[in-house]
């Protein structure tokens, strides 16, 4: 076999694998696995996608959070399946320019763990959370920032990592009455119009 | 003559000239290179994973590498005092969980009867509960009838005991107040049992000869009080004037730590103490920072 490896691979990437090989070896046997290696591992990301490329005075706006959950991980849904589990919970700072009407959060789905009876309510994978927002009538046209987070507790089937937090930020771009609004990210918010509530 | 012509002597089939062998094409070549690197790394993965670490892992524990138990004093759910240096001469399992750790509530039952069963032969459990607040913990020590004392932990706690990143967390120390056994994540309380039952065969203050872990262990790492403490979570600065210590932060700040948190080093050592990525990258940085002023 190793023969029939030799002939077929010419001899530049020959040299090239097995040193490769040699590094891959090296790493393996000098890494032993760990509960979390160095430091908690970073188990959920997630941005703010908007419905348009921006808003009218006066006028509502939709947006979507686009979270994802590393593989193999579980965070609880925004009701969760026991009081003494830490829900997921979005929080933006109080902003005169941009208010949130309504937080729309996605039902968790049912998953049986080792660690319970009972299948939990949980998100895995990547999962929408919805935002109505709002501006006022008479407000200046502009660029208009607000910071918030995605507050999270993330496990996998045998441990919990400690509460955390993603940081958000909202950009609203107010244009006048008279400017046409063109859609954007219209995958994502047909998406959230698909998804069942909590 | 010609080509395809028997020569006197020369066998028949000589007669006709070897066919050329079938070339494989470039296509199919590089899938099978890319096929047999797959078997090659995932072979690799599965044979560290299930041979080689836990190897290494048993050499390192029979090597006598077990450092000691940092000593701490926290306070129990009644708001009594309560100190690692208490549980010196027994042989102490230390439970890092919350309320809110679905595998810990799992394994805490088994821990129960852990305590039960060795509490005379000098066995304790000490539960150290990473909650923000008391009252959930009342009501679950209440709630599953615990049978060993609980206390508050806190950050600089886990950070003592080489950063506490996922819950349970679990340590087994002996009667020589060392660190034999560190456990990331919930098991089977059974898995504790044999090696309990070394260690409390050992003598009070007697180090364990020849022990053994029972499974997978994680490395064990503690910090000193002076790394807790310190002005960078992690780094021991005690050995720097208060001119080098502020040139050494002014070095942490010029670079940035590659967890992914776009802080730069000083910064996410102390808004994530929790980062190994850091923590490794400033002491590295402040041994050469040592070494440079030799």
């Amino acid at each position: 076999m190793f023969s029939f490896f030799t002939a077929i691979v010419p001899k530049p990437l020959k040299f090239v694998l097995a040193v490769a090989v040699g590094c891959l070896l090296c790493w393996l046997v000098s890494s032993a696995p760990r509960g979390f290696a160095q430091g908690p591992p970073r188990v959920v990301e997630a941005h703010v996608a908007l419905a348009s490329d921006g808003v009218h005075p006066g006028s509502s706006q939709k947006a979507a959070i686009v979270s994802s959950v590393s593989p193999g991980y579980h965070i609880n849904a925004h009701k969760p399946s026991f009081d003494y589990l830490i829900p997921t919970e979005v929080k933006f700072d109080n902003n005169h320019a941009v208010s949130i009407e309504k937080t729309r959060y996605p039902a968790g789905k049912p998953q049986k763990l080792s660690f319970s009876d009972d299948p939990l309510s949980v998100y895995q994978g990547r999962f929408l959370i919805g935002l109505d927002l709002k501006v006022p009538a008479g407000i200046t046209p502009g660029v208009y920032t607000i910071k918030g987070e995605l507050h999270y507790q993330a496990c996998n089937d045998r441990a919990c990592l400690a509460p955390s937090r993603v940081p958000l930020t909202l950009t609203v771009k107010v244009v006048p009455a008279t400017r046409p609004l063109k859609p954007e990210n219209s995958a994502i918010f047909h998406e959230l119009r698909t998804i069942q509530a909590d | 003559m010609a080509t395809n012509e028997v020569l006197p002597g020369q066998p028949e089939s000589d007669s006709h000239p070897p066919q050329a062998p079938r070339r494989m094409s470039g296509n199919r070549k590089a899938i099978v290179v890319i096929a047999l690197i797959f078997v090659v790394v995932v072979g690799l993965y599965f044979a560290n994973r299930y041979w080689i670490a836990p190897v290494t892992a048993n050499t390192r524990a029979a090597s006598g590498n077990y450092p000691a138990a940092p000593d701490f004093t926290v306070a129990d759910l009644s708001g009594q005092t309560v100190k690692l240096s208490d549980y010196r001469g027994d042989v102490l399992l230390l439970d890092f969980w919350a309320t809110w750790c679905g595998p810990c509530r799992m394994e805490i039952p088994g821990f129960v009867k852990l305590q039960d069963r060795y509490r005379d032969q000098g066995f304790r459990v000490l539960g150290i509960s990473m909650d923000d607040s008391v009252q959930p913990v009342h009501e679950f020590y209440q709630q599953f009838h615990l049978n060993y004392t609980v206390a508050m932990g806190n950050d600089r706690l886990g950070e003592l005991y080489g950063g506490i990143i996922g819950l349970p967390t679990t340590f087994l120390i002996g009667r020589d107040g060392r660190i034999y056994d560190k456990v990331a994540g919930a098991v089977d309380a059974s898995r504790f049992e044999q090696e309990i039952k070394m260690l409390l065969a050992a003598k009070p203050g007697g180090a364990v000869q020849d022990f053994q872990t029972e499974g997978r262990s994680d490395s064990i790492d503690v910090e000193t009080p002076a790394e807790v403490n310190s002005q960078v979570p992690g780094v021991d600065l005690s050995k720097l004037t208060p001119q080098q210590i502020a040139e050494y932060k002014q070095m942490l700040t010029k670079q940035n730590c590659t967890c992914g948190c776009n802080y730069n080093l000083l910064d996410c050592r102390t808004k994530d103490r929790s980062c190994g990525v850091s923590k490794q990258i400033a002491r590295n940085m402040l041994t050469k920072m040592e070494k440079s002023k030799i």
